[in-house]
């Protein structure tokens, strides 16, 4: 791979000279992100006839900003309203919206923007220097190691619900047999679908993020006239500039917190099939474990919008980096830029960076300048929109889920996932109301198919040997680093146990 | 909940999760029987791992109600009687606007919805639930079918809409 | 190039999205009286940028000149592609407005080992094919496999392991077949997808990879093709010249290649026969088409695989999978 500096300043020079377009896809790119039931795949589809028409220079810059806008409009409302939009930016509910409720919404968008946005910028810088090295660790992260990096994410299950282990571990394995719905994963034979068709492929996400996330939610917020409590509210309305710029401090005060967790989720998103849900989770639980103080974590804490938000933004160049490299797309939407990249006559794969370096390189180069573009748009807006908070309940709520329920229709166009997305709000609404964790629940629906998914398959590979899941070197460091994990909090909690008893004996 | 450990533990609302997880447990248990082992195991594991824990769950209970660390109550289902009847009714319109969906298509189902909540929840003056109503609708129709061109079925101000507009 | 635009689009264009970019072109192409009057839908029962998609893509954009119609698109895959045919089948009226694109040989396969809730021919039928294309065995630039030999003679030591996008697959018949012509263990192992299978054969999870020739072809040098199965190799050039299955090694396995071929509800042909006609003269005219031969080649369908089937055609091939799937059913199901 010859990469010249001549190519990188083109590029930069070719993307400046289409900012009206980048400004325009990321606006797109972020207003479907933020929208559950909308992403960057099905805009995508729905704009081949322009993508096709242009010249691949400028449909790759279109659909490379649209994609990198959609994972930074995530969290929008996952912080505003915990209302996930898309499976990357649920882990951003955890501690997004109590930051939201403690009038520090503004202060959280900016955390999630500019977190987003060193996330993004590092794993696209990363990966035009080492791309050739990054390619690479595919070829390590195979199903076995896939089932234990998942393993990370599940434990989650238990760190979340740790004021109420019980219930939060019942709704736990609820929500991973709920993942089992569906074909399996060897011989796609139907399993607990009511003998429905439209389980078979698995009960949909985003109507179990819909359902329990903001149809819930939206039933739990009318206990009070306001989503914000009482000094939240007087917060609020005191916002100003001050508030952003407080964000952008807290953001920088930890810098290489988004660094690390950035890089998290460039090496899940490189492994096919695993993305930005898988990445935030496990970044949010890498935070939660290196942190001094890990039982902040759920109570509104910069770190933990920090942490899933810059991971979700890392997974964007892992995703196309296998497209790229290999020729063998990673995600949906990757498998789209696909489609009109050949169309253009693009050779993908290894050829690619001999040919038509411009183009590999000017994927990560579109990255950055889109990046910093949103940079630009979004923060001015943290402002405006996090005032969408003020609005009273009553007339919230409506507003919630009618257009969410639009996004448990969009996707699949069944009005059956509409009935599902209530059925699952009801069950959210009792999850809520009698403490069972809906976060807990969603994880098992999310890593549950999953990790069966990559469990089945190492075990077949292997010939049914359960060895397997012990026989690579990289599979069994992090092995060693998943028990540590577990058991690193309790260690610590018992030292300190002891620190104080001999503070007190003494 | 930490700071109510002392108290008194209130239970029976907190039943529906577990019953409603062990019903479907034994459902899909039932549905992959005959299946193959690899089509089979991780949900054997799911549901057995479940069971036990609501085994648990309700081991604690019977001893917590046998020792009075439990109560039952229902309460914590709608809070008040006030607040669960508003939640309810929120639910129903919702339930009665996806019903509606099919006939009146999105647009009219959507005012008809956010019309009715506003009037009743908020206690909004007709007019001004209309008017809020009307264009959040139209703002939808114009943002999820025009532009995002969702499927939904279309209703009778979509079918004059495409005629008098003749798209 | 010619860009058409279905109404919709430019609406979205009038909307504000691309006002400049797209303002150009507002032909509504030639727009006969009576069928079509409004766009065809094509519903297509795997992911989205997928093998299918890419083809029918190429395929719709020549036919759309002759047809007078542009195509919409909707995807859903699952359970190896039955989600789709269900959906097709039930909620698609059968008004030859709607058609799906799919893979006569892995769709078959699955009908016949999967527990579906319709009917061939009496639910669904073909309009014709568009293509053919073989199955083939490869492995990733290292493998320590130079031929298919090599692969054989390893796999009477040990379980050789495949990927493969899906088990109701053509390829996984070849390999099993091979596998029991040569006492070769064979395992195949299904990855969901064939974007999945491949990068799991390149990055050595596995032995090799089964799967339909032309859905390799952009992997250059990554990947070393083994065999063929078919009686000859009709794209020598593009995979290292390697040999027919039954060449090899003197045995008698049937072809196993994929046709991407149109379907239209039975229903339709009884109900529309004007309708299906139009659509199948019209569908012919698009292989004379040398704007077809440059998009198909885009589209990364080799020239030589791209093959009119009619509706006979596909039917006779659709029967001889049945046959096949019946005999290897034990090794692609899960129901005991």
């Amino acid at each position: 791979m010859n990469l010249s500096f001549a190519v990188l300043a083109d590029q930069f020079l070719l993307n400046f000279s289409y900012l009206w377009l980048i400004v325009l896809a990321t606006t797109i790119g972020i207003i479907i992100g933020a929208m559950p039931g909308f992403g960057s795949a099905n805009t995508i589809i729905m704009l081949l006839p322009f993508t096709l028409a242009v010249d691949i220079e400028v449909a790759m810059i279109f659909m490379v900003s649209l994609f990198v806008a959609s994972h930074m409009g995530g969290g929008i409302t996952s912080i505003l309203l915990n209302i996930p939009g898309n499976g990357g930016a649920a882990a951003t509910c955890l501690d997004g919206y109590p930051m939201a409720r403690k009038g520090l919404g503004q202060q959280a968008l900016v955390l999630s923007f500019v977190a987003s946005t060193v996330g993004g910028v590092v794993t696209a810088g990363l990966s035009i220097f080492l791309l050739p090295y990054i390619a690479r660790l595919a070829f390590y992260m195979h199903s076995v190691e896939m089932v234990v990096i998942l393993l990370f994410g599940i434990t989650l299950i238990a760190s979340v619900a740790s004021d109420n282990m019980l219930k939060g571990l019942i709704a736990g394995f609820l929500g991973l047999l709920i993942g089992a719905i569906g074909a399996d994963h060897i011989y796609s034979t139907p399993r607990g679908t009511f003998g429905m068709i439209e389980l078979y492929d698995g009960v949909p996400l985003i109507a179990v993020l819909i359902g329990v996330f903001a149809i819930s939610e939206a039933l739990k917020m009318m206990e009070n006239d306001s989503v914000l409590d009482e000094s939240g509210l007087e917060m609020m309305r005191k916002a100003s500039w001050k508030q952003t710029w407080e964000g952008v401090t807290m953001a920088f005060a930890r810098t290489w917190h988004m660094v690390w967790t950035s890089l998290v989720g460039l090496v899940i998103g490189i492994v096919p099939g695993a993305g930005a849900s898988i990445a935030a989770f496990v970044a949010y639980q890498q935070s939660r474990l290196f942190s001094k103080t890990p039982e902040k974590y759920g109570t509104g804490i910069p770190e933990g919008v920090i942490a899933p938000e810059s991971a979700n933004n890392g997974v964007t160049s892992g995703d196309l980096i296998p497209m790229l490299v290999i020729g063998v797309p990673g995600g949906t939407t990757a498998a789209v830029m696909m489609i009109v990249m050949t169309y253009h006559g693009v050779q993908l794969g290894p050829r690619l960076f001999i040919q038509n370096p411009g183009i590999g390189y000017g994927v990560f180069i579109t990255m950055l300048v889109a990046y910093a573009v949103m940079l630009f748009t979004t923060l001015p807006l943290t402002k405006y929109v996090s005032k969408l908070v003020l609005i009273p309940t009553p007339v919230l709520a409506p507003i919630i889920i009618a257009f969410t329920l639009v996004g448990a229709f969009a996707p699949r166009g069944y009005m059956f996932d509409l009935w599902l997305t209530l059925l699952f709000g009801a069950i959210g609404y009792l999850c809520r109301q009698t403490h069972f964790n809906v976060v807990a629940l969603l994880i098992g629906v999310i890593l549950g198919p999953l990790l069966e998914a990559n469990v089945m398959r190492a075990l077949r590979i292997s010939g049914n040997d359960p060895w397997v899941f012990f026989s690579s070197t990289v599979g069994n460091v992090l092995w060693v680093a998943l028990v540590l994990s577990l058991l690193l909090p309790s260690v610590v909690q018992w030292r300190r146990n002891r620190a104080a008893a001999r503070m007190a004996a003494a | 909940m930490k700071d109510q450990r002392d108290a008194r533990v209130a239970t029976g609302a907190d039943w529906i999760i577990p019953i409603l997880g062990a019903v479907f447990a034994t459902y899909y248990l039932i549905s992959i029987k005959d299946l193959d082992w690899e089509a089979k195991v991780s949900g054997v594991f799911c549901a057995v791992v479940l069971f036990l824990l609501i085994g648990i769950f309700a081991l604690r209970t019977v001893i917590g109600l046998a020792r009075g660390t439990h109560y039952v109550e229902w309460r914590s289902l709608y809070e008040s009687r006030k607040l669960g009847s508003v939640r309810a009714t929120l639910f129903l319109l919702t339930v009665a606007s996806v019903a509606a969906i099919p006939y009146a298509g999105f647009t009219l189902s959507t005012f008809g919805y956010l019309f009715l909540c506003f009037l009743v929840l908020q206690k909004m003056p007709a007019r001004r639930a209309a008017l809020i109503a009307g264009s959040l609708a139209l703002f939808g129709f114009v943002l999820f079918i025009l532009i995002l061109r969702t499927a939904f079925p279309q209703g009778p101000f979509e079918r004059l809409f495409f005629a008098l507009t003749g798209l | 190039m010619t860009l058409s635009l279905n109404r919709r689009h430019l609406l979205l264009a009038g909307a504000g999205a691309f006002a400049g970019s797209l303002a150009g072109p507002f032909s509504t192409g030639a727009r006969a009286a009576g069928y079509p009057d409004r766009p065809i839908q094509v519903l297509i029962p795997t992911g989205e940028g997928g093998g299918v998609d890419q083809a029918s893509r190429a395929f719709n954009r020549v036919w759309s000149k002759y047809i007078g119609q542009n195509f919409e698109y909707s995807y859903f895959p699952g359970a190896s592609g039955q989600v789709g045919y269900e959906v097709f089948v039930s909620k698609r009226e059968p008004n030859a407005y709607n058609i799906l694109v799919g893979n006569i040989g892995p769709e078959m396969i699955m009908y016949a080992t999967q527990k579906v809730n319709y009917k061939y021919p009496e639910d669904f039928t073909y309009l014709g094919s568009m293509d053919v294309d073989d199955s083939v065995i490869w492995v990733g630039a290292n493998s320590r496999f130079k031929t298919i030999q090599d692969m054989v003679e390893e796999g009477k030591k040990r379980e050789i392991t495949l990927s493969t996008s899906r088990l109701p697959h053509p390829s996984t018949i070849g390999a099993l077949a091979l596998a029991e012509a040569t006492g070769m263990k064979v395992r195949m192992i299904p990855y969901g997808g064939g974007g999945h299978a491949r990068s799991a054969a390149i990055t050595g999870e596995v032995d090799g990879c089964a799967t339909f020739l032309s859905s390799s072809l952009g992997l250059d040098g990554q990947a070393r093709f083994l065999t063929v199965f078919n009686s000859t190799n009709e794209a020598p050039e593009l995979t290292n010249d390697a040999p027919p299955v039954n060449k090899v090694f003197g045995t008698s396995i049937p072809p196993m290649s994929g046709q991407r071929a149109i379907v239209i509800h039975t229903k339709a042909a009884q109900e529309h026969p004007d309708r299906v006609k139009k659509l199948g003269e019209s569908m012919r005219q698009v292989f004379n088409d040398p704007e077809y031969k440059e998009l198909a080649e885009k589209a990364g369908t080799p020239w030589e695989f791209i093959r009119y089937g009619d509706a006979a055609a596909c039917d006779k091939s659709a029967r001889e999978y049945l046959a096949l799937a019946e005999r290897y059913r034990p090794l692609l199901t899960a129901s005991k």
